[in-house]
């Protein structure tokens, strides 16, 4: 049944979306910040990968090498230079501040890369699929491979949060930052951090996202908002909700998308209002809501 | 005689009044050359107008309330398809037809205020922009001849109201936005002003004082949709074509509304006109000299944005008044002076 196959797919989409959204969840989780350039990082990072694969002719997947660490590079300047003085100040100064940064990081890409959109080549495996059921059902390689990856990489994280010596110390900031630095965390560096890992994460994925489909310098906002509707549907400060918010996106969209081409986005939207209004702490959410 | 006798509690002061006089000169001036018949200028005027309103809307919301939306243009949309709903569907006169579409904006503010009032902080600013885009695309979807779906329409003008269509416009607006601001000052300074503030302030603390947060908040954010669509509608008599994709746009309407009050001042009256006019200008010049792409100017408005909130929290308006302290042409807080007494009995009035 096509049904059948808009599900999986979409549960191979929600991969993604979880990858996406683990940065914002862990910028919030730890320093009470919502980075509106955050989906434009994503497309920045698929741009810088498409120019380093077109000038040396290597893989896309070798780009990750050299990508990510300047990802991660630029999240701890942007989180010294800018995000530091802002952090713990009025929220709207910090709203204002990540919106002036998407608008930059847009256009910046806009100016220098047109709005032609790209895709990243992965050449032949990019194609092979696995038929499951006949000719209805087939899954790609790559799609499940990045589904994987999305599994591994949130397996990863909270394990690092939930057992080593610097996981606490991101809890404990995330709980109470006055008394976290009485026991002697310096905060400054777990946030710088904690923005390191939401800006690697976010470039992966959107290097990934750019394996599969075009993206262009305007895409930034929608996968913002795909990220965060992710985050709200599994509940604030849950990982595996996160997990589980982007797969029932995913799902919703290609669901959506099955019914009528045109309703992906907005079956998607639709579900996260239902589930804003029904459970507003989100399906694994804690119940305070901050 | 008590020492209470002998304080005053004031709000104006004569540089207030004379800058306020000053303010109703400009009003006169503007109506002036709405007046006259040079479209140019009648149009900067309406343009710069449906600026103010826009963003003195936003900061009622973020500087006063601590409500930061980035999802406004649903509001802009809502009150142009508001407009083309009441004057090309319903055949109503094209300039009456903005009170309508304001109010069924305000009323469906409501649903939209209740959903986007779960969220908190950051997650309230995506989420208002989340219901901005799900109303643009059920706007899309519906099959009229009216909404015109994903192509959009354009307003009809009878013959008889062509000419002078800037004039009558340039009017209505300059009326919209004396009376956008003036509501907002008289609101600010009433009693449910000083409770808005005390929630932005310390929200625990006025709820601890008997405030209702969650209804002054509301009230504000339906009073905010209210204007944003009439301004908005207001616009749109002169600019004709609704498109979807381009009323409901963040880039359009929200972003360089965020700048221009950030640039002129969050949480002052004064801070979102002046910003509202600079960026106009500024917007305005690059443009037509060809100084800038378009992409440049976003891109040198975003860091902008980005210096001012880091360096510059105030904006402009704040950089005068730590200038001339106590300047200020919407006296909102209550100050307490002490000019009635003298030097004995302030050392005795214990």
């Amino acid at each position: 049944m096509n049904w059948i196959n808009a599900i999986v797919q979409g549960i191979l989409v929600g991969g993604l979306y979880a990858m996406y959204a683990t940065g914002l969840s862990v910028s919030f989780g730890v320093m009470r910040l919502v980075n509106l350039a955050h989906g434009d990082l994503a497309v920045g990072s698929a741009f810088l990968a498409s120019t380093f694969c077109l000038s040396t002719g290597l893989s896309p997947f070798l780009s990750v090498f050299i990508i990510l660490p300047v990802a991660a590079l630029f999240g701890v300047g942007l989180q010294f230079l800018v995000f530091s003085r802002v952090v713990g100040v009025e929220p709207a100064y910090q709203i204002v501040a990540t919106f002036g940064l998407s608008i930059a990081i847009q256009n910046v890409l806009l100016q220098r890369y047109s709005a032609t959109p790209r895709a990243l080549s992965i050449g032949d495996f990019g194609n092979r699929s696995l038929k499951i059921i006949g000719d209805q059902v087939v899954v790609g390689w790559f799609p499940l491979a990045r589904f994987l990856v999305a599994v591994i990489m949130l397996i990863a994280l909270s394990l690092f949060i939930g057992r080593t010596r610097l996981g606490r110390a991101f809890r404990a900031t995330s709980d109470d930052p006055e008394t976290a630095q009485l026991m002697g965390i310096n905060i400054r560096i777990v946030y710088v951090i904690a923005f390191a890992i939401a800006v690697t994460t976010v470039a992966l994925a959107g290097i990934f996202n750019g394996m599969q489909t075009q993206f262009s310098a305007s895409d930034g906002p929608a996968l913002l908002i795909y990220a965060f509707e992710a985050v709200i549907i599994g509940g604030l400060g849950s990982l595996w909700g996160t997990l589980c918010g982007g797969i029932i996106l995913g799902v919703a969209q290609t669901v959506g998308a099955e019914m009528d081409p045109g309703w992906k986005q907005l079956v998607g939207h639709l579900v996260f209002l239902a589930v804003l209004l029904v459970r507003p702490t989100g399906i694994f959410g804690r119940e305070e809501l901050k | 005689m008590t020492s209470h006798d002998s304080l005053v509690i004031r709000r104006n002061s004569r540089t207030s009044r004379i800058a306020q006089a000053v303010l109703g000169l400009v009003v006169f001036l503007m109506l002036v050359v709405v007046l006259g018949d040079n479209k140019a200028w009648q149009g900067k005027i309406i343009d710069i107008c449906v600026l103010v309103v826009l963003a003195t809307m936003w900061n009622l919301l973020t500087g006063y309330s601590g409500l930061v939306s980035i999802g406004q243009q649903v509001f802009v949309g809502l009150g142009a398809y508001g407009l083309i709903v009441m004057a090309n569907g319903l055949g109503l006169n094209i300039y009456v037809s903005i009170i309508p579409a304001a109010i069924i904006t305000s009323i469906l503010a409501i649903p939209i205020g209740f959903i986007a009032f779960r969220l908190r902080g950051g997650y309230f600013a995506i989420g208002t922009w989340v219901l901005a885009e799900v109303v643009r695309l059920l706007i899309k979807s519906i099959r009229s001849d009216v909404v015109g779906a994903g192509t959009g329409t354009s307003l009809k003008v009878p013959e008889t109201l062509k000419d002078g269509r800037y004039t009558t416009t340039g009017v209505v607006i300059v009326v919209v936005t004396v009376t956008a601001v003036v509501s907002t000052y008289v609101f600010l300074r009433s009693r449910f002003g000083l409770a808005l503030q005390a929630v932005r302030d310390n929200e625990g603390g006025a709820r601890s004082l008997g405030v209702d947060a969650y209804r002054v908040r509301f009230i504000v954010f339906i009073v905010a949709s209210f204007f944003t669509s009439l301004a908005a509608a207001t616009y749109y008599i002169k600019g004709l074509n609704v498109q979807p994709d381009a009323a409901f746009s963040i880039s359009s309407w929200t972003a360089p509304i965020i700048v221009m009050v950030v640039i002129g001042g969050i949480g002052t009256i004064e801070g979102p006109i002046i910003g509202a006019i600079l960026y106009y200008l500024v917007r305005d010049y690059v443009s037509s000299h060809e100084f800038f792409s378009d992409p440049a100017f976003l891109i040198v408005t975003g860091i902008v944005a980005v210096l001012f909130s880091m360096f510059v929290k105030g904006g402009i308006w704040g950089l005068v008044t730590s200038r001339f302290p106590g300047f200020t042409i919407f006296p909102v807080r209550r100050q307490v002076h002490l000019d009635n007494v003298n030097f004995d009995q302030r050392g005795h009035g214990k």
